[in-house]
């Protein structure tokens, strides 16, 4: 049983730190499965190149959410790694920078408006943010700026894709803290 | 927890993200001529002016990549790295259109210069 004073600092909710380490290492398996199948469907669909519906954002936002920053940082430099090692530095580079600036804004977002804003705003918001992220790191990385030609794109992609994923989470997440109220903060 | 409901944060993030989208387009307008340029590493190693381009060209850039360019677009045909995503890229035919290729660092842009507009100060 965990002592009184442990359960003061986990007050928020009910997870143990061994139990928030293994729901991050849950979720950052989930979000390598979700960009893995991202690609399989993105091989279907019209996409201009560089453009992708970003449905692994849907576990980092959930883990944000219930486990908090350090957790969500976890699963963005893990997420990076296997990029990483999958399709170079470069991409690792690119995956970390997009990542980073995406769960800072989620995190602000949270602190700041989460009574004003559902899942809808802030996915559209970190959608944003980690394209423009990524505009950042390839631009720094091919020495030229790319963003006045590609921001249109990544900026009408972020609308549309961050709405779905946004859509989503909005559905599921009453769901699962309804099969697992531990998770819940509120 | 309660339902999660659309909320007037959630309406003001998409009015604003609609907002800077419109704002990008309007911000590029158009332009009177369109140049094709190949930079690596952020040196442009090609320029012409596409309106000037008769015939079908094939450019070897030093770092193994195959530039296509014709009257009125430009494209990569091959280059050495793994992902072929510049490829996929497809033609760039109007102005603003850019393509990357990242690991071999090449960027081709189609360039629209404007009479009478601020100089570029971002680039």
């Amino acid at each position: 049983m965990p002592s009184a004073e442990f359960m003061k600092k986990n007050k928020k909710n009910n997870l143990t730190p061994a139990g928030k380490t293994a729901l991050t290492g849950i979720l950052a398996a989930l979000t390598l499965a979700l960009s893995f199948i991202e690609r399989i469907l993105c091989a279907f669909l019209p996409l201009p190149p560089g453009v992708r519906p970003g449905l692994s954002n849907v576990a980092v936002m959930f883990s944000c959410s219930v486990l908090g920053l350090p957790f969500a940082l976890g699963i963005i430099i893990i997420k990076a790694g296997f990029v990483f090692l999958v399709s170079g530095a470069y991409a690792g580079m690119i995956s970390l920078s997009g990542g980073f600036l995406s769960v800072l804004s989620i995190w602000l977002l949270l602190k700041l408006f989460s009574k004003k804003m559902s899942f809808l705003g802030i996915s559209v918001a970190s959608a944003v943010m980690h394209n423009f992220g990524q505009l950042i790191a390839a631009s720094l990385i091919v020495g030229s700026a790319l963003y006045m030609y590609l921001l249109p794109v990544l900026l009408i992609s972020a609308i549309v894709f961050g709405s779905v994923t946004g859509i989503l989470l909005n559905a599921v997440l009453p769901q699962i803290l309804r099969i697992a109220p531990k998770l819940d903060k509120h | 927890m309660k339902k999660l409901s659309v909320k007037k944060g959630d309406i003001a993030v998409l009015a604003l993200a609609l907002i800077a989208f419109a704002a990008v387009l309007l911000l590029r307008g158009s332009p009177n001529t369109v140049t094709a340029e190949v930079s690596i590493n952020g040196k442009t190693v090609f320029s012409s002016d596409l309106n000037k381009i008769t015939e079908k060209e094939e450019i070897e850039l030093e770092n193994g990549v195959i530039i296509g360019i014709e009257p009125g677009k430009i494209y990569f045909i091959s280059s050495p790295c793994s992902g072929k995503d510049c490829i996929k890229f497809g033609e760039l035919l109007s102005e603003g259109q850019t393509a990357v290729c990242v690991p071999s660092k090449t960027v081709i842009t189609l360039k629209g210069e404007k009479k009478g507009s601020i100089p570029d100060a971002i680039s």
